[in-house]
């Protein structure tokens, strides 16, 4: 610490000695004073008393003296002794001892001329003054007084009264009273210290010593004294040495005193003084540690004192403080780096302060904000830049009201563009709940409004094909029906593009969705002026005519749109796909009389449509009608028959066609419905898998086979069991998790189990690496695969050459027109590429003999079909022989 | 003497001269009808008289009538050629205002004047007493006109200077006692008296005869000059069954006495028998109907009523004409009159006995005296050196007092 040219150390011990020093030294006077004060006043006041005592004793005195005076005048006993003569001894003496015992005063009875009575009356009158007093009561036969003080101080009123007979005309006599006025001031027992001086007071006495120890008071007072007042003059006086004494021995104590006190109190301040600077520079430290930023623990510093408590809440406060300021800090960059603009204003609305975002969203320049009305920068859309709008008076009543305003509006900028914004304003209050101005906080939402126009669009466009979507046809059509006027009328056409799955499969979804979008330009380029066309979803579509005129001609005009066109199609290559679309329409309000019956009604025919063949356009009718219902019978039923178990394997022998050895088994499904009768395998499979039941019906299939499989081997022992799968199924992941399961449960492993794939379901598989490896996987558990329906639709050799097929099923359309030259040289080839790859062929729906000699003439040996067996069920299979003989149908 | 005591004396004597001058036509009569002689030659130097008298009593009329009868006496005297060969005798009065060392001072300063030969003592016995000392010291003859103490002329000093022309309690008292005895039949009595020379003097006299007169004196109250009431001692009285009262004191005491009786009923009213010194002065004034109702017997040495002795006579036409009184019985103070002037006449006598005025001379001559018939008595003569009492029990009467003012001797 450096050396302080006026330390807290310097400064304590200089002013509490300063401060101690002089209050005690004025202590010490005052009390002095009060000491000597309050002596000489009670001293005063003693003398007072004193002298009030001595006159009270004097009057008093005097007065009883006088009064028995003159009740001794006036006492005939007197009277006679003054006319008596020889013999008044004998009463006159007793009288005049008994009143003369007192010391302090003497009566004595004088003759008519002043002379005494008694000669034994012990009183020296041969003095001036008495004499003269004697003389002039003589002369004026009144009382006279006199005042008569000796050299040693004694000081005697003597009085006289003349004794008045009523019987003379001239006093008998007179009484001389005397009065020792010391020896009556003896009698009070004052302190010997106290001296008193009487005297008359014409002469005013004078004290007896003099000297600054000595206190004297005087006073005046009247006593009775020859029939008239006489003035008393009092002097008390008395030492005051020791008094005086005491108060300078006190107070020296008390300067001893006060400088053992001032030595201790210095010895003490610097002892304090150190330590407390150095607890202050300890608190110093600390707290530039805390202002430093460093992390200190807020701690005592052991004392339980007032800078201990300051040590503390300094600590604390500090603390607090440096945490504000890291807060401050922290809110001065959210400012300064905020994403959101922000602008805070006064209680008027005058800007006050925005930060550098709001100047990067607005293009302002800072100067140009402040002070600003912060009113004529929002603006409402629909109002010009220029207008003058009710939107800041709207937030400004929001705010004022409820404390806050969220919301969109628009904020002008340097450029007098509106902006969107989400504006979040709210008040500022003091802790007290002061409006200090606002806040706003603004979010630039161009980019969302942008989007939301976009989204709005997505919404009601189909972003495939640029037509209204279902849900802009919903908005559409739902008003038209409404409130329908009477004369309403409307074609409603649902329209699906048939292929599109194997489009998807065969080409990819690119070469879908240009399928789609071909099929949206065929169509508005062919559907009647006026139609308006949506994409429901997928590959469907919904027409609507409204057009009443052009109605009674729609059925015509869409017959003549070439329900199957050829796609000029291909991404990455030019391709020419063939395709068709199927159609489904229905009249309002001849086939419904409500949005949803016509809707119902379309969708109804063009379910049919699709049913009975596709590529077509059905009307909507009653026989429609019949077709949905039993579609939706057979639904239900497929449902239920699932659920019971009732769907089960048939299977058809596959034999060798030199020796007509049962090789294997194909499982096929097959439905005996209680009420349906025996369900056709294309109705109800075509169904499942519009439906989505077609997995079901696989597993169940599966289920069955996987239990059949052993009695089947049993018999048959090479025999293996094809079974269908459904492109969903095989696309799942399912299928592995099932055979997994398959072989966790059965101790039977699945040799002999062959999966039958079509080329279609194998084109659901975009990735050939994945394709590949669950093929692998499902081949790892000792399945065989075979390519079902080859030659059917598009297949693609190079597919067929890379994946790990076993066994090839010749479609049974080139079995059937083997006849056609055509065919022949397909089944040839394929015969040949099966042979080729390594695979088994097996030529499927061999009917007649001539069809198995083709298909052993060309290399073939492997078939089923009804030449040996239809498909029979597992106790008939059980039944069969090894070998079967060709049965050829009649 | 100071100068006051001059002042006064002059005062005194220049009345007394303004009431000698007014008297002299009517005394030179009465002089020549006592002696054919001369009158006394006014030039040659006059032989002084000197009377000390308590005039400043405001109810005293004894000093008034004293000097009137000295004067009386003095007339007659320097009608009859005066003394020492024709020296008229003068007379020199003060004032003692009935207070002894008044007396006393008056007697020291009249005993200066050249010539005196005497000074007469009036009615308060204690004066005279109280001026015995000085008598016998400046050997001046003392004559008490009025007083009746005892010590007067009972006392240490030898020779004797003091004489008395008046009633003497030792028997004057006594007479009072008999009184009681024998006029108010009361064999039980009670004295009241005063705290004085002459009460005491009364109080020796009761002691020692009463019980031989066969009066019972059970109860004796004293009181002082000046006592405003005697209804204490008068019950006490009553209480020890006292059928009369002996009563000592002048005219003052007497009136409160009189009137306390009178206030009572008539059962409790005593008749009181009362030395003279009641009335030596207004009692009668102080009273008045009162006196109706108490019975109130004064004794007395004297009296003008029924008096024929020539002097007698003189000396009530006198006072009959000075005081313009109606009858003899009126005047007041009758003793004082006739003692005063019996005396004066006496002292003349001695003077030209002695043939000299000193003091010693003349009391050598009083006390050999001629016989000399008085106004009171024939007195044969009147001292001698073992008697200085002029007179004695046998001219004691008692007289009651009138309303109007009037003593009338009883019985």
């Amino acid at each position: 610490m450096t050396r302080l040219k006026d330390s807290l150390q310097h400064q304590i011990e200089k002013k509490l000695i300063s401060i101690v020093g002089w209050s005690l030294a004025l202590m010490a006077v005052a009390v002095i004073s009060i000491a000597v004060v309050s002596l000489y006043v009670y001293r005063v006041n003693k003398l007072e008393h004193v002298q009030q005592l001595i006159q009270t004793k004097v009057s008093t005195e005097i007065a009883g003296t006088l009064r028995e005076a003159t009740a001794l005048a006036g006492s005939s006993l007197l009277w006679t002794a003054l006319t008596d003569s020889t013999g008044r001894e004998a009463y006159l003496e007793p009288l005049l001892l008994k009143i003369n015992q007192s010391e302090i005063h003497k009566i004595i009875l004088l003759d008519y001329r002043g002379r005494t009575v008694i000669d034994n009356q012990a009183l020296d009158l041969n003095n001036k003054g008495l004499q003269e007093l004697i003389e002039a009561t003589v002369r004026t036969n009144k009382a006279q007084y006199i005042l008569k003080k000796t050299n040693r101080n004694q000081t005697t009123l003597f009085t006289t009264l003349p004794v008045n007979a009523p019987f003379a005309d001239t006093p008998l006599g007179f009484l001389l009273v005397s009065f020792d006025l010391n020896k009556l001031i003896a009698t009070m027992g004052l302190p010997t210290d106290v001296l008193v001086n009487l005297g008359s007071i014409d002469v005013p006495s004078l004290p007896f010593k003099k000297g600054f120890w000595i206190q004297h008071i005087q006073g005046d007072f009247v006593v009775p004294a020859g029939g008239q007042t006489l003035g008393l003059h009092v002097t008390v006086e008395q030492s005051a040495l020791y008094s005086q004494l005491i108060i300078v021995f006190g107070s020296l104590l008390m300067l001893t005193a006060g400088w053992l006190l001032l030595r201790q109190l210095k010895k003490w301040s610097l002892s304090f003084a150190r330590s407390t600077t150095l607890r202050l520079n300890s608190l110093l430290d600390r707290a530039r540690d805390i202002v430093a930023g460093k992390e200190v623990n807020i701690v005592n510093d052991g004392n339980d004192d007032e800078i201990s408590s300051l040590f503390q809440s300094l600590q604390q406060i500090l603390s607090a403080q440096q945490t504000l300021n890291n807060q401050l800090l922290t809110f001065s960059r959210i400012f300064d780096h905020a994403a959101e603009s922000i602008m805070v204003t006064d209680m008027n609305g005058h800007i006050i302060d925005v930060n550098p975002a709001l100047l990067k969203m607005t293009g302002y320049v800072k100067d140009a904000l402040i002070g600003q009305q912060s009113g004529m920068l929002y603006r409402d859309a629909n109002n010009g830049p220029e207008q003058e709008d009710t939107t800041h008076s709207l937030i400004s009543r929001s705010i004022d009201q409820f404390g806050e305003w969220r919301g969109e509006t628009h904020f002008k900028d340097a450029k007098g563009r509106l902006i969107p914004v989400m504006l979040s304003a709210s008040r500022l209050r003091s802790e007290n709940g002061q409006n200090l101005g606002n806040v706003a906080l603004f979010s630039d939402i161009s980019p969302l409004k942008q989007a939301e126009n976009r989204l709005r669009e997505l919404s009601y466009n189909d972003q495939l094909t640029g037509l209204p979507n279902y849900r802009s046809f919903v908005d559409h059509i739902t008003p038209l029906f409404a409130h329908p006027d009477k004369n309403f009328t409307c074609a409603l056409i649902f329209i699906d593009l048939d292929n599109l799955k194997m489009i998807n499969d065969k080409y990819g979804h690119e070469e879908g969705d240009l399928a789609i979008i071909k099929l949206s330009e065929h169509l508005a380029s062919h559907l009647p002026a006026g139609t308006f066309l949506c994409r429901r979803s997928g590959d469907e579509f919904i027409a609507l005519t409204q057009d009443a005129q052009r109605l009674p001609f729609l059925a015509r005009e869409l017959r003549q749109i070439p329900h199957s066109f050829t796609l000029d199609a291909g991404i990455s290559e030019p391709r020419l796909i063939q395709t068709s679309f199927s159609a489904g329409a229905a009249m309002y309000p001849s086939d419904a009389q409500d949005l949803n019956g016509i809707l119902t009604a379309a969708d109804m025919a063009l379910r049919v449509a699709k049913q009975i063949g596709r590529s077509q356009l059905v009307w909507y009718s009653k026989n429609i009608q019949a077709k949905a219902q039993r579609l939706n019978t057979v639904h239900e039923k497929l449902t239920y028959a699932l659920k019971r178990g009732l769907i089960v394997p048939y299977y058809q022998p596959c034999v060798d066609l030199e020796t007509g050895r049962i090789v294997g088994f194909e499982a096929l499904a097959r439905w005996n419905d209680a009420e349906l009768g025996a369900m056709s395998p294309e109705e109800f499979i075509t169904i499942a898998e519009q439906t989505n039941l077609i997995n079901q019906v696989t597993v169940a299939i599966l289920d069955k086979v996987m239990a059949d499989k052993p009695l089947i081997r049993k018999i048959f022992s090479q025999a293996t069991i094809a079974v269908n799968i459904s492109p969903h199924f095989f696309m799942k992941r399912e299928i592995t998790t099932y055979f997994s399961n398959c072989l966790e449960q059965n101790e039977e492993n699945l040799e002999g189990i062959v999966l039958e794939l079509t080329e279609s379901d194998l084109s659901h598989h975009t990735q050939a690496i994945q394709l590949h490896l669950q093929l692998q996987t499902l081949i790892g558990m000792g399945l065989k695969l075979a390519i079902d329906d080859f030659g059917k639709g598009y297949s693609s050799l190079s597919r067929l050459g890379s994946l790990p097929f076993h066994k090839l099923k010749i479609d049974r359309s080139f079995v059937r027109d083997i006849e056609e030259q055509a065919n022949q040289k397909i089944v040839k080839s394929i015969i040949a590429l099966g042979a080729s790859l390594g695979l088994e062929t097996i030529a499927e729906g061999v009917e007649t003999l001539h069809q198995r000699d083709e298909m052993l003439k060309n290399g073939c040996r492997l078939a089923q079909g009804y030449l040996y067996a239809k498909a029979l069920p597992l106790v008939e299979v059980l039944k069969l022989a090894q070998h079967l003989e060709p049965i050829e149908a009649g | 003497m100071n100068g006051s005591i001059h002042a006064m004396r002059k005062q005194v004597l220049s009345l007394a001269f303004v009431a000698l001058i007014a008297l002299i036509p009517l005394s030179s009569g009465w002089a020549q009808g006592a002696t054919p002689s001369a009158p006394a030659n006014e030039n040659a130097p006059p032989v002084f008289l000197g009377f000390d008298g308590a005039y400043g009593q405001k109810t005293n009329t004894a000093a008034t009538a004293i000097e009137f009868g000295l004067r009386q006496a003095i007339e007659d005297i320097n009608a009859a050629g005066g003394v020492l060969g024709g020296r008229p005798v003068r007379l020199l009065t003060t004032d003692n205002k009935g207070i002894t060392a008044r007396g006393k001072d008056n007697f020291v300063d009249l005993a200066q004047q050249k010539d005196l030969v005497t000074v007469f003592g009036g009615k308060y016995s204690p004066v005279t007493v109280e001026s015995l000392v000085d008598a016998h010291r400046l050997r001046l003859p003392i004559i008490s006109v009025w007083g009746s103490a005892d010590q007067i002329t009972d006392h240490v000093h030898e020779p004797s200077y003091s004489f008395r022309v008046s009633l003497k309690d030792s028997w004057g008292v006594a007479a009072m006692l008999n009184r009681i005895v024998t006029s108010l039949k009361a064999s039980t009595a009670c004295a009241l008296l005063p705290n004085t020379a002459w009460g005491r003097s009364s109080y020796a006299v009761i002691k020692s005869q009463a019980a031989t007169l066969g009066l019972s004196v059970p109860l004796t109250r004293w009181y002082n000059w000046g006592d405003e009431s005697f209804e204490q001692s008068y019950t006490q009285c009553l209480k020890v069954g006292a059928h009369a009262m002996l009563f000592v004191g002048n005219e003052r005491e007497a009136a409160i006495l009189i009137k306390e009786i009178a206030k009572r009923p008539l059962g409790e009213r005593l008749p009181v028998v009362a030395h003279w010194g009641t009335v030596g002065g207004i009692l009668h004034e102080l009273v008045r109907r009162d006196l109706n109702e108490v019975r109130f017997e004064v004794i007395q040495t004297f009296t003008f009523v029924n008096n024929t002795r020539p002097l007698a006579v003189r000396l009530a036409q006198a006072a009959l004409k000075k005081g313009g009184y109606a009858q003899v019985a009126d005047i007041p103070s009758p003793v004082g009159i006739a003692q005063a002037y019996d005396a004066a006449r006496l002292v003349a006598r001695a003077v030209d006995l002695a043939q000299s005025t000193r003091g010693e001379d003349v009391r050598h001559a009083l006390e050999r005296l001629p016989p000399f018939q008085g106004a009171i008595k024939d007195y044969a003569p009147a001292f001698t050196p073992s008697r200085h009492d002029a007179l004695d029990a046998s001219s004691v009467l008692f007289v009651k007092l009138t309303p109007e003012g009037a003593l009338l001797p009883l019985n």
